[in-house]
């Protein structure tokens, strides 16, 4: 395992692993600049233990789940305001023009919605495309737990999409 | 419905991950962050490094690109000369963590998700285990209570295998991000970086085999994924790479009894329990503790280079020898304080003792060696 406090190893690990912890960062908070802090932050606490590890490629996993951890609890604290994520829909409802641009803004105001959990859940499955246990390894939640989050989450999307069971 | 539900969030999703800004550089002010919590560790090795190479007990220093250590022409103590008995390819892209049950040794590949099981008296593979997706399975593997026990990394499961049959035969589940697995004191023990309970620091689990359940849990002091647990006589020694300080558990109530201030640098540190010695390779060298007091008694060059791209790992034979892997191998005597190269064999990352036979791995092959001790050197 290469010390990544060596320059050259750091900026390669970071070109590697930083823009997919930048887009999942972005996906879980819709926020550019402070998906920007979370990752760094989120490099910067894993890359100070990376050679801790045996196997250097499991830094990517630390990463992620350092970026969810990080992005739930920054939602937790801030309280993301409902009234902040209902603009957000009625924004993204007003501006479309075409049938599917429309439906894919509503369901994008959708997730946004979602709790910060339940979107984690959403975006590692649907975007990242994780199984149910690599979510569970992600979140640090039994299995279980993510098989419900999903469960509820797709009921609270259906219902903002008007879509039945 | 819920195919079309499924669908829409995929594209929504990666339309969403599209709009994501541009990578910005790495600021300064996370570089120094990483450095500083680092800086100690590397200005250390640098020091040992110099040292080394001033021809101290080895004289070579196993940088990346330095040659391959040669014996000298006129017997020296300092090297010892190791002849290859065997060699057994091994089937995997490189092997992550190697235990040993009998005459069977056990390969975990987390790169491609496999666990060899390797015949070391017929020297051959027997048996390939596929354990989860590449890079995402197989991370610390045990042998005891006459099961070989696998961490599946991405599910959080320890695996329980029959050695005969390959099949697994128990699953405990583990929480948060395990990433470390020993088997003593009649338990396994798996180590994890929380959360759990709502706390989000390192557990120490438990594991009666008798049971296939977890029986104890408990906050151990630690941090960071590059923690480990070895059991030894005294109990069950942690360290954590990055984290100054080592500690003993107590097996029974899981409560740290002692402590010792080696610091292990920045390596998942490689700890050693002996009945009189506690062996643990840091950044500075290995050193030797004294189990009953947790104090640091010597402290020994070796040719493990830290700052090389050489995965360490120690290993105590039963005659009392310390087997130091990590590119060159290296070895010290019971009783001295000197360490000795081993020439002919290069690019060692384990070091493993299978009835009396020294193996090591090179990642991809193990090799059984025969070590020639010359005559000059102490007596075990």
């Amino acid at each position: 395992v290469r010390d990544p406090s060596d320059g050259d190893n750091l900026e390669a690990l970071y070109l590697r692993h930083g823009p997919e912890a930048l887009r999942l960062a972005y996906l879980l908070t819709g926020d550019p600049e402070l998906s920007e802090d979370l990752m760094q932050e989120a490099f910067v606490r894993v890359a100070r233990r990376l050679s801790g590890l045996r196997n250097a490629d499991s830094f990517r996993w630390y990463l992620r789940r350092t970026v969810v951890n990080l992005a739930n609890s920054h939602l937790r604290r801030r309280r993301v305001e409902r009234a902040e994520l209902k603009r957000l829909v009625s924004h993204a409802a007003a501006g479309v023009s075409a049938p599917d641009l429309a439906a894919k803004q509503a369901v994008r105001g959708a997730i946004e919605q979602l709790p910060a959990r339940q979107r984690a859940v959403v975006v590692l499955r649907y975007y990242e495309d994780l199984t149910d246990q690599q979510i569970a390894s992600v979140l640090g939640c039994p299995v279980g737990s993510v098989k419900s989050s999903l469960h509820r989450a797709a009921a609270v999307l259906r219902q903002h999409l008007g879509q039945e069971e | 419905m819920m195919a079309e539900l499924d669908d829409l969030l995929t594209e929504a999703l990666h339309d969403l991950a599209a709009e994501a800004p541009p990578l910005p550089p790495l600021s300064p002010r996370s570089r120094k962050r990483i450095r500083a919590g680092r800086a100690g560790a590397v200005l250390v090795s640098v020091v040992v490094a110099a040292g080394v190479s001033a021809g101290l007990v080895i004289g070579v220093l196993a940088l990346n690109r330095a040659p391959r250590p040669q014996p000298p022409k006129s017997p020296n103590p300092a090297y010892w000369t190791a002849t290859v008995q065997a060699r057994i390819r091994l089937p995997v892209s490189q092997s992550t963590d190697v235990a040993v049950l009998g005459s069977t040794a056990w390969v975990a590949d987390w790169y491609t998700g496999k666990v060899i099981r390797v015949d070391l008296a017929a020297r051959r593979v027997t048996k390939v285990l596929h354990i989860g997706r590449p890079q995402e399975g197989p991370i610390s593997i045990a042998t005891g209570a006459g099961s070989v026990w696998v961490l599946n990394f991405s599910t959080g499961k320890v695996l329980r295998i029959a050695p005969a049959t390959g099949a697994v035969i128990g699953r405990i589940q583990i929480r948060g991000a395990a990433t470390n697995l020993a088997y003593g004191h009649g338990f396994v023990w798996a180590l994890s970086d929380g959360p759990f309970n709502g706390k989000t620091e390192e557990h120490l689990y438990k594991i009666d085999p008798a049971r296939n359940a977890i029986v104890r849990v408990a906050p151990v002091p630690g941090a960071g994924p590059g923690c480990v647990a070895s059991p030894g006589p005294q109990g069950v020694w942690i360290g954590c790479g990055g984290v100054a300080g080592i500690s003993l558990i107590d097996p029974a109530s899981l409560k740290a009894v002692r402590t010792s201030p080696v610091n292990p640098g920045e390596y998942s540190p490689q700890i050693a329990p002996t009945q009189r010695a506690v062996w643990v390779l840091t950044t500075a060298g290995l050193v030797r503790v004294d189990p009953a007091t947790g104090r640091i008694t010597a402290t020994v060059q070796t040719a493990w280079n830290p700052l090389a791209d050489a995965i360490p790992a120690l290993t105590v034979d039963p005659s009392g020898r310390v087997w130091i892997a990590g590119s060159p191998l290296s070895a010290l005597l019971r009783g001295s304080l000197a360490t000795h190269l081993v020439t002919g064999a290069a690019g060692i990352t384990n070091v493993m003792v299978a009835r009396s036979n020294l193996w090591v791995d090179t990642g991809t092959t193990l090799l059984a060696l025969d070590v020639h001790v010359p005559h000059r050197s102490p007596s075990p």
